[in-house]
């Protein structure tokens, strides 16, 4: 099978700007450390302070902005080629939500903090949950749209459970860290985060992009899609699995960081010609940029308490998606279909 | 592998679908030759599309359809499609594509994934389709840009690009001018021409009559009819299936049968 991969430029170019973020996130906290500092840092011998703060405090957090970006940009490119719809996000089908809710609920039942080993495990938990659950609701061979239906009972469901379990905290402070935990953070993770969430969102990266070809297909829309011998079902599954792993993976570990999945494709769908199978490596290097950025943003930022990443990619990213709802309006006026 | 080197024969036997529990084809069985343009009519809801959409292996169906020698039910999904091509209805393209990548998406069965980077074979079988459909001049244009009749005659291009023995084609000249309508057909003909079986649904009776080779006709789910235009269209299949009365015109010597009023 021949590869769709996009222009060797446009990837190293993403990738370049990827690796200068990469350095910058390591010099930025309260102690600076300019590149060359960074780098010579790696020599140090073990107990360095400079060598703790670098590999120890600040490579963790790194990585999992790379990692969880990727697959955030990944994950909405993939699912807005499955539903050939640009609006797509990858929390569309609810594993996020659930997530965050089996994450939440072990919380408030004073199973776990915010930084202990067992939230993430019931997060992922969780975006598995809601797989099984989609399925159970729409079947195996269930329309996109009730699929999206499904999607959104269970993203309202999951919702619902997490203000019963703000609601339920044992004491004002159970549920204040929660709300904090809501909100998205790359702040204080260890490698241990990291040796948890990363096996989960390779795996999904191979799964999603296994299947970008299909994507080009679907254009055709679903029918003809099929009849050019692409398994529609499978495909769907596959995607909703991928993406639940992923993007579970993402929560679990760092909270709920929205929109970069569905910001990214958008910055990179003009660069490969709109075509969605080329879409999905940029979009993840897009998105690994974006949270990279945004949490070097954060710190950076003058402010008496930390701003959680979370919310400040929310903060860019609604009126960017406020200006696509109008451009598509525009173009819809136009008379474009 | 072209689809003039290998003519197949589809025979249908029993073909039934049943949706929500109501049979919408029942026990439909055929057989049709290759070179063939096959025009497959009837009134609304008879289970013409749903018979097209089971062949091209789209719907759950009872009964046996076989290629030559070959179970299209046991059939891997990939076998299948190079061996029967489809056009849906509708003709959409959801994101902006060039023309000429919507017709290489054709070659997706054959492992030709990649719009751009294409073998030369593939390059030169896309380039054929487009020719034969006169499109080729609008290669480069996005599709979504494109008239109507434009659109339609890049999407036959697509399905020409599969190069399967058999081709299935959901109301190919619905939503057209008269023009379009007329070259559509004509590059069906010269498809069927090449040795392939096509199976095109249509409501245009005069265009049945004229162009096609072999007509069947469905009402309520079952084969009305079948044969040769001149002999499957008469005023009574007509009242009885449709329930309109027919005038008999007669165009170059040949019977046009026209629907006039209603019974």
């Amino acid at each position: 099978m021949k590869t769709s991969l996009p222009k060797l430029s446009l990837l190293l170019s993403l990738a370049g700007l990827v690796i200068l973020l990469s350095v910058l996130s390591l010099g930025v906290g309260p102690v600076k450390l300019s590149p060359a500092e960074v780098i010579a840092s790696l020599t140090r011998p073990a107990g360095d302070a400079a060598r703790v703060i670098v590999l120890e405090i600040r490579l963790p957090r790194l990585l999992l902005a790379l990692g969880i970006g990727g697959i955030l940009g990944l994950s909405g490119a993939a699912m807005q080629g499955l539903l050939r719809n640009p609006l797509a996000a990858p929390s569309l089908f609810g594993a996020p939500q659930t997530a965050a809710f089996a994450a939440v609920a072990t919380i408030s039942l004073g199973i776990n903090d915010t930084l202990s080993w067992g939230l993430p495990v019931a997060a992922i938990l969780g975006a598995f949950a809601s797989v099984f659950l989609l399925l159970a609701i729409a079947g195996h061979r269930a329309s996109l749209l009730l699929l999206i239906l499904a999607g959104l009972a269970i993203s309202a469901l999951a919702g619902a459970g997490t203000a019963l379990a703000m609601n339920l905290a044992p004491n004002p402070f159970a549920a204040l860290e929660i709300a904090f935990w809501l909100l998205g953070s790359l702040e204080d993770r260890s490698m241990r985060h990291v040796t948890l969430a990363l096996p989960f969102i390779t795996v999904a990266a191979v799964i999603l992009m296994s299947q970008r070809g299909a994507f080009r297909a679907l254009s055709l829309g679903e029918e003809a899609a099929q009849s050019l011998g692409i398994a529609v079902d499978r495909l769907r599954l596959l995607i909703i699995l991928g993406v639940a792993l992923g993007v579970g993976a993402s929560v679990a570990v760092a909270g709920t960081i929205s929109f970069i999945g569905l910001v990214a494709p958008h910055l990179m769908r003009p660069l490969v010609r709109h075509d969605p199978a080329r879409l999905l490596l940029p979009s993840a290097l897009c998105g690994a940029a974006l949270l990279t950025a945004a949490d070097i943003a954060v710190r950076i930022i003058p402010a008496t308490t930390d701003i959680k990443v979370g919310v400040l990619t929310a903060i860019i990213g609604v009126p960017f998606f406020l200006w696509l709802i109008m451009r598509e309006r525009r173009s819809l006026a136009g008379g474009m279909t | 592998m072209t689809a003039a080197e290998v003519p197949a024969r589809l025979s249908l036997n029993t073909v039934s679908v049943t949706l929500a529990g109501s049979a919408i084809v029942r026990s439909v069985t055929a057989d049709l030759k290759p070179a063939r343009l096959v025009a497959l009519v009837g009134p609304n809801g008879a289970g013409k599309t749903t018979l097209l959409r089971a062949l091209a292996g789209l719907l759950p169906m009872t009964g046996q359809t076989v290629l030559d020698t070959h179970d299209l039910a046991g059939m891997k999904p990939e076998a299948r499609a190079r061996r029967m091509s489809y056009l849906p209805q509708g003709h959409q393209v959801h994101w902006p594509m060039r023309a000429r990548d919507v017709v290489a998406l054709g070659r997706y069965p054959h492992g030709g994934r990649d719009p751009s980077r294409l073998s030369e074979e593939d390059s030169r079988i896309v380039a054929l389709a487009m020719q034969r459909t006169e499109c080729l001049s609008l290669a480069d244009r996005d599709v979504q840009t494109l008239s109507g009749g434009e659109r339609a005659r890049v999407m036959m291009a697509r399905v020409f690009a599969v190069e399967a023995p058999v081709l299935l084609a959901d109301e190919p000249t619905a939503a057209l001018d008269p023009r379009h309508q007329l070259a559509i057909i004509e590059a069906l003909l010269g498809e069927a021409e090449r040795g392939t079986l096509v199976i095109a649904v249509t409501h245009d009776l005069v265009l049945a009559s004229r162009f096609a080779h072999e007509v069947l006709v469905m009402h309520e789910g079952a084969l009305a009819a079948s044969g040769a235009p001149a002999a499957v269209f008469t005023p009574r299949l007509l009242a009885d299936v449709y329930g309109v009365q027919a005038a008999t015109i007669s165009v170059d010597g040949q019977p046009v049968m026209l629907p006039w009023s209603r019974t």
